[in-house]
């Protein structure tokens, strides 16, 4: 730890971090724009100036490492009016179109123009023009005059994702952003140059004009797809959500995401489940809810029953899936995921698309196919199906078929929806409160953002109920009930709460989850 | 009045044919290269003698050469590199020019011996891209010396390994600051690199690197040739009564006369003249007899004398220092009675944005906003007010960039509105004047739109 | 069409690359082999090709080309006229020159003309602040004495 003086007080931070981090680690804010701590430092837009005892002239604080005895101001009138310079040579040819730029709300030129900028217009000069609206990839939109030239982006596409299509091309102030004639910037990570662009240079296609930032609710949740976990922010507005955004994770995704699990919230508004249905027929959640006791009861006394469990299911959904199973005794529990596997890379992406067979293995449910044919070709009455869409699997679909009832615990109106005599709609990761263990064995909580749709019931919370109604169990209400059952469990869990998992989670120390990982490259995070 | 000054650097030039081997080898170049070499001379001794020389850089900021070669680091196990910086482009200086047309031995000689001093395998001439012809000679001499064995695996028969390649660049001003140099030189846009580190550790390729201007490296063979004494003999040295000196200019510079002297051209003189009498002795004064106004001391980038200024001030780092402006690079720019001072600050402005690399904000954004609230006055639409903002901004430019390209332009800019204040207020009040009494100033049609 | 370089100016290049510990630092001056070599500008095509000797992204090409003023990202004419415009040239009588160019050739500066015959620039400080105004044909220095009725000699002397 180095130990220095920042405006006058005596503060900490480990010897040789930078002063931008070093300074927020002691609640100090320094304005910076080509900052970005996962990228590397160029310096360029001169927003962190500060004063430092001893050096020539005012230096930048992404590039000053902190050090026993250094010693640092940024609340002297020079810094002052260092930071309204900048902030008004940065608005200089900016076009200044707020209301119809798609970041406003998110803009840094609006934040510091609000705590910094505050000076009066004296500029006259006509405005460099530059082209607007350019189509630049299948995600991402740049308006070159909009563009601050921090290089955030550049540094992205050279150092992240090495797909090396954004440039800075020209000079002086005709430098643009651009892609090479003809090429576009198209990588399985390109929407994160959206992101990271502070201002409104970089916009996302797919989010462009559907709604303004503020009026949205930003919810801390978990990628599901694939077994990477990816933390995310899920923006949603009225029950719709409308983008993720990645929520800096250094010991998962770092500060990003892949374009196909940005794209992958439109799953929760697309094609729900919203009502129960009984024989194709809509049926009150009721009536619906007391065929499936009276089913189970039923079997109970008499025939089997197979419970599949899934990887897309929450750990706490598939843990009361197998408590129920250990309860009813003439059961048999099964899990398999019918889903084509997804591309890999040695960034992000995982080939594995679900976010939670290393919570399956946690709970020593073993994927297999061939167990969860052997078992439905056995003398089944009843299936119970969550959260897998396993009609996909022909093979799986026409055993389905043949048996009395199946009984389809499902999100959205799929395959298995259509194939299910008995169908309950339940809620995605979107509106329930749950945790997913990922690729590494790393559990991670996500929050629920609004309640589910229609008739849509969490799967914890109707399996509670079954256990409470079969079983005479105490009623478990809410996510943190259920981990208190789990703690007993499992003894990987057994010092764990849902809540002080934390924002980044908690690495799993567990054979099981280890060897459960799916065959994939090495996190080259 | 001194007509031809054979000093140190020039003292070839008036030889036939003076760029060719066969005339450096009837001048005895490489002689002293080849004796050190031969003679297994420590480096450290061609080092100490530099230093002792007093030689400082010639291409703008001053720097002792001596002890920039002395910071390279002692146990840095890469490579080290010697690069020549030969992207003149400082408006008002052509020297290193003269150098690479008339002597290009000499800089060669003098590559090789610093080469040898810093412990240096290979050397890179950095020539700017206009230069062609230029590259073509320097390529030329090169050659040559390769084939007589003073270049390569054994230069002059002994161990000492040395490569010399000319680097063109393409067109870039900003390839001069000696970090945009070695970006360049990499393969990269032009961009200054943030310091630290310094070239000295973290130069071409990450490795320790020394540039040097063309004119310095020039002055290394007569100084290891003839002793650091002999060079001192030169210019002005004046110690205080603590034996610290005042004035260490010593040795020659080549000057660059332009603008409205009757003899424009470079001559070599030693330092310490008056700059009055370098006008008027080696550039035959003030052009058509016109009277002086002033005076561009270094390049463009150096903030500008008055004529009464210009009277007094003597042509040493020190004395240059004492009137707030710099020696630079020599290029030295005579203003008569008849410039417009709005013209010729406009002009400039121009230049300093055109060529800023465009990666800070406050040099992208200022050096063209400068220009265009110029550009307005220059057609008679300014205030008074308007000057006071152009002083604001510069002051939000310089200093708070990367490189120092802001405050070439900032530093001018300060200096003409601060000294020639009545002629910007007469220039708008009387509603622009778009030529000078000469007519002849005109003004960019981009302007008088 | 796939553009290739000479046997003899493969031979430069190979030259030119072993001449620097890393590859990428020859960049510039392939660079330069190719705006000589496909008709004296950079095409996408051009770009390309040298990135790929040179084993990077064609955008770093596009990216460090288009930062220097010298190399030609459009077709240029046959002749590229370029006048220097910085102070000691303008003091010097430039713009007379750059007018009497504009007139002479019917085209402003940045532009070539419809024959493809010229094309017609202004230059930063060329280093010729001594012998201005300064005027470059494809490179090649005018200068000293350089006037209108000088300007109309030279264009008139090349084919």
């Amino acid at each position: 730890m180095a130990t220095f003086t920042l405006d006058g007080k005596t503060v900490s931070a480990p010897d040789g971090m930078n002063l931008i981090e070093a300074a927020a680690a002691n609640g100090v804010d320094i304005p910076h724009y080509c900052y970005h701590p996962g990228l590397s430092v160029a310096g360029n837009c001169r927003m962190c100036l500060c004063e430092v005892e001893g050096a020539r002239g005012p230096q930048i604080a992404c590039s000053q490492v902190v050090r026993d005895g250094l010693v640092v101001k940024t609340d002297t009138a020079l810094v002052e009016k260092m930071r309204k310079g900048v902030q008004e040579f940065l608005l200089l040819n900016h076009p200044i179109d707020c209301p119809i730029c798609d970041q406003a709300g998110e803009c840094r030129l609006q934040d510091y123009y609000m705590s910094y900028g505050q000076y009066d217009n004296r500029s006259d000069v006509t405005k460099v023009q530059k082209q607007k609206a350019l189509d630049i990839g299948p995600l991402v939109v740049l308006d070159q005059e909009r563009c601050i030239l921090c290089t955030r982006c550049v540094r992205f596409t050279s150092e992240v994702s090495q797909s090396h299509e954004l440039i800075v091309s020209g000079r002086g102030d005709t430098s643009v952003i651009e892609t090479f004639p003809g090429m576009q910037l198209d990588n399985p990570y390109s929407g994160n140059v959206v992101d990271i662009c502070p201002v409104g240079a970089l916009t996302s296609k797919d989010f462009r004009f559907k709604m303004r930032v503020w009026f949205m609710k930003s919810v801390k949740s978990v990628c599901t797809g694939c077994a990477r976990g990816c933390n995310i922010f899920l923006d949603e507005k009225d029950a719709v959500v409308y983008r993720y955004r990645p929520r800096t994770n250094l010991a998962v995704n770092r500060y990003w995401i892949c374009d196909d699990g940005r794209l992958s919230y439109r799953r929760i508004n697309d094609n729900r489940l919203t009502s129960a249905r009984l024989r194709g027929a809509a049926v009150s959640f009721r009536d619906v809810y007391d065929h499936l006791v009276g089913l189970l009861r039923a079997e109970r006394a008499h025939g089997s029953v197979v419970l599949v469990a899934s990887p897309h299911s929450s750990l706490e959904d598939n843990f009361l899936l197998r408590r129920l199973d250990r309860r009813h005794g003439r059961s048999m529990l099964r899990a398999w995921d019918a889903s084509a596997p997804a591309t890999a890379d040695n960034l992000l992406r995982c080939a594995d698309p679900t976010p939670n067979r290393a919570g399956l293995s946690l709970l020593d449910v073993e994927p297999s196919r061939a167990s969860l044919l052997a078992a439905l070709a056995g003398p089944v009455q009843v299936a119970v199906l969550m959260q897998n869409n396993l009609a996909q699997d022909p093979e799986i679909a026409e055993r389905l078929r043949q048996l009395p009832v199946v009984v389809y615990l499902g999100s959205h109106d799929d395959e298995t929806a259509a194939l299910a005599q008995v169908v309950i709609p339940v809620a995605t990761h979107a509106e329930k409160f749950g945790s997913f263990v990922n690729v590494d064995g790393r559990v991670q909580r996500f929050y629920q953002a609004f309640e589910a749709p229609g008739d849509a019931i969490s799967e914890s919370t109707l399996l509670a109920s079954l256990l409470h109604d079969l079983y005479q169990e105490s009623r478990v209400d809410d996510v943190e009930e259920v981990w208190a059952l789990m703690r007993q469990e499992v003894p990987e869990l057994a010092t764990l709460s849902w809540y002080g998992l934390g924002d980044e989670g908690v690495l799993l120390e567990s054979t099981r989850v280890a060897s459960s990982a799916m065959p994939n490259v090495a996190s080259g995070v | 009045m001194i007509m031809s000054n054979e000093l140190i650097l020039s003292r070839n030039w008036s030889r036939a044919y003076s760029w060719t081997m066969a005339s450096a080898l009837e001048a005895g170049t490489y002689k002293t290269a080849a004796d050190a070499l031969r003679s297994g001379r420590p480096p450290g001794e061609l080092l100490d003698e530099v230093k002792r020389s007093g030689l400082r850089g010639r291409g703008g900021a001053g720097f002792p050469t001596g002890m920039k070669w002395g910071f390279l680091p002692k146990d840095n196990p890469k490579p080290r590199y010697l690069v020549i910086n030969a992207d003149e482009s400082e408006p008002g200086t052509f020297k290193d020019r003269a150098i690479l047309e008339k002597d290009p031995h000499m800089l060669l000689e003098g590559c090789i011996l610093a080469s040898y001093a810093i412990g240096a395998h290979a050397c890179y001439i950095y020539v700017r891209g206009e230069f062609w012809h230029q590259q073509r000679i320097l390529m030329q001499a090169i050659a040559d010396a390769y084939r007589q064995g003073f270049l390569g695996d054994r230069c002059f028969g002994t161990d000492f390994k040395l490569d010399i390649t000319v680097h063109s660049g393409a067109g870039a001003y900003i390839c001069g600051e000696e970090t945009a140099l070695l970006t360049s030189l990499e393969g990269e846009r032009g961009y200054p690199r943030l310091k630290p580190p310094f070239p000295a550790t973290h130069g071409l390729f990450q490795c320790p690197t020394v540039v040097n201007n063309v004119e310095t490296i020039a002055n290394v063979p007569y100084i290891i040739g003839r002793g650091a004494n002999a060079f001192a003999a030169f210019g002005k040295y004046e110690v205080n009564a603590e034996g610290r000196p005042v004035i260490d200019s010593r040795g020659t510079r080549l000057m660059c006369a332009s603008g409205h002297v009757n003899r424009p051209g470079v001559s070599e003189i030693p330092l310490g003249i008056r700059l009055i009498d370098y006008i008027n002795d080696y550039c035959d004064g003030v052009k058509d007899g016109k009277k002086l106004k002033a005076v561009i001391p270094g390049g463009s980038s150096c903030p500008i004398l008055t004529a009464q200024e210009a009277e007094q001030v003597e042509m040493t780092y020190e004395s240059m220092a004492r009137f707030g402006t710099m020696f630079g690079s020599g290029g030295l720019v005579v203003l008569d009675e008849d410039t417009n001072m709005v013209w010729a600050l406009h002009n400039l402005l121009r230049f300093y944005s055109h060529e800023s690399c465009g990666q800070c904000t406050p040099c992208r954004e200022g050096t063209d906003w400068l220009y265009k609230i110029l550009g307005r006055m220059l057609v008679g639409k300014g205030t008074e007010s308007d000057l006071a903002e152009i002083l604001d901004i510069a002051d939000n430019m310089e200093g708070k960039t990367i490189c120092a390209l802001a405050a070439a332009a900032t530093m001018p800019t300060r200096s003409y509105i601060q000294k020639f204040r009545e002629e910007f207020v007469a220039h708008f009040t009387k509603g622009g004047v778009p030529t000078d009494s000469r007519g002849r100033y005109r003004v960019p049609a981009t302007v008088r739109q | 069409m796939t553009l290739q370089f000479s046997n003899e100016t493969k031979a430069t290049f190979d030259w030119l690359v072993s001449r620097y510990p890393e590859k990428k630092a020859a960049l510039l001056p392939t660079l330069w082999l190719a705006q000589k070599e496909f008709g004296g500008w950079l095409s996408p095509e051009a770009l390309s090709y040298c990135a790929r000797l040179l084993d990077l992204p064609p955008s770093k090409a596009y990216s460090v080309a288009s930062f220097y003023t010298m190399y030609n990202l459009q077709p240029v004419g046959r002749y590229k006229l370029e006048v220097c415009r910085t102070l000691s040239c303008a003091m010097a009588g430039a713009f007379d020159i750059i007018e009497h160019l504009e007139q002479k050739l019917g085209i402003p500066c940045g532009e070539t003309t419809p024959d493809g015959k010229f094309t017609l620039a202004t230059q930063e400080c060329l280093a010729s602040c001594g012998t201005g105004p300064v005027m470059q044909i494809n490179g090649e220095y005018y200068e000293e004495n350089l006037s209108a009725a000088r300007v109309d000699e030279i264009l008139a002397r090349l084919p």
